[in-house]
């Protein structure tokens, strides 16, 4: 997979993930690197985190922690979940033409 | 397991990172650090007693350094769709909207007056062929056709 295109859309995948619920950043980026079909180590996605706090479309806040240091938490803004949104319709638009256009759609 | 074997194997990765990095903007680049060391120490917190195999196992999985400082380097941040675009950008749709109008009236010419003129002479030579008999006998017989002596004769 063309890394440019994988990372495109994993900036949404993070949003979507923070759409659920805010979420400390060791567990948001072991989730996403536990799939190897993302093929993205826990480290490459400190930048992307970077990038989106940059961007405005996720904030984080320090929490306590039972065990250890303060913990940084990722929330999605405003912002970022207007943007998740709009990816979302785009997304199921694009990946609906590039199938048919593979033959990769199975319907 | 000796603490320090474990803040050496932390000093060293970072130090990686730090050196594949150094293309960096010095700030960003501290950030990036920062992120990294405190996912370190937030990882090992949760480990109850730490092995010095544990302490690898969350560096292997952060990763390789120079991937990491690649993941930092990319150009800016993602944009929202607000952004202007550069005033280069700008003329661009302008001058391709005019030569878009200058290629249609080309072609309006081209394309155009051939077929005009195509219609105008099938209808010309429709009107010709339309000549049969029946209508020599009709309103329009005063009109000279060449077409009768040409055409098998009716039967009347």
């Amino acid at each position: 997979m063309a890394a440019w295109l994988r990372r495109g859309t994993l900036e949404y995948c993070v949003l979507a993930l923070l759409a659920r619920g805010t979420r400390y950043g060791v567990e948001l980026v072991r989730d996403l690197a536990a799939d190897p079909a993302l093929s993205a180590t826990e480290g490459t996605l400190y930048p992307l985190l970077s990038r989106l706090r940059r961007t405005g479309w996720v904030e984080t806040t320090w929490r306590e922690s039972p065990t250890g240091p303060p913990r940084r938490y990722y929330s999605l803004t405003e912002e970022g979940q207007r943007a998740l949104d709009q990816f979302r319709r785009e997304w199921v638009a694009f990946r609906d033409a590039v199938d048919r256009v593979m033959g990769t759609d199975s319907r | 397991m000796n603490q320090t074997r474990g803040d050496a194997l932390v000093a060293e990765y970072l130090d990686r990172v730090r050196a594949a990095a150094v293309g960096l903007d010095p700030g960003r680049r501290e950030e990036l650090i920062q992120d990294l060391r405190e996912h370190i120490a937030a990882a090992r917190a949760e480990l109850s007693t730490e092995t010095e195999a544990d302490v690898r196992a969350i560096l292997d999985r952060l990763g390789d350094p120079a991937a990491i400082a690649a993941e930092a380097a990319i150009g800016e941040p993602v944009r929202p769709p607000v952004a202007p675009p550069p005033p280069t950008y700008a003329t661009q749709p302008k001058s391709n909207r005019t030569a878009l109008t200058v290629l249609a009236v080309v072609l309006a010419v081209v394309v155009l007056v051939p077929v005009a003129l195509c219609v105008l002479g099938g209808i010309g030579l429709l009107a010709v062929q339309t000549g049969e008999p029946t209508e020599i006998h009709g309103t329009y017989v005063e009109i000279p056709l060449p077409t009768p002596t040409e055409r098998p004769p009716r039967p009347s």
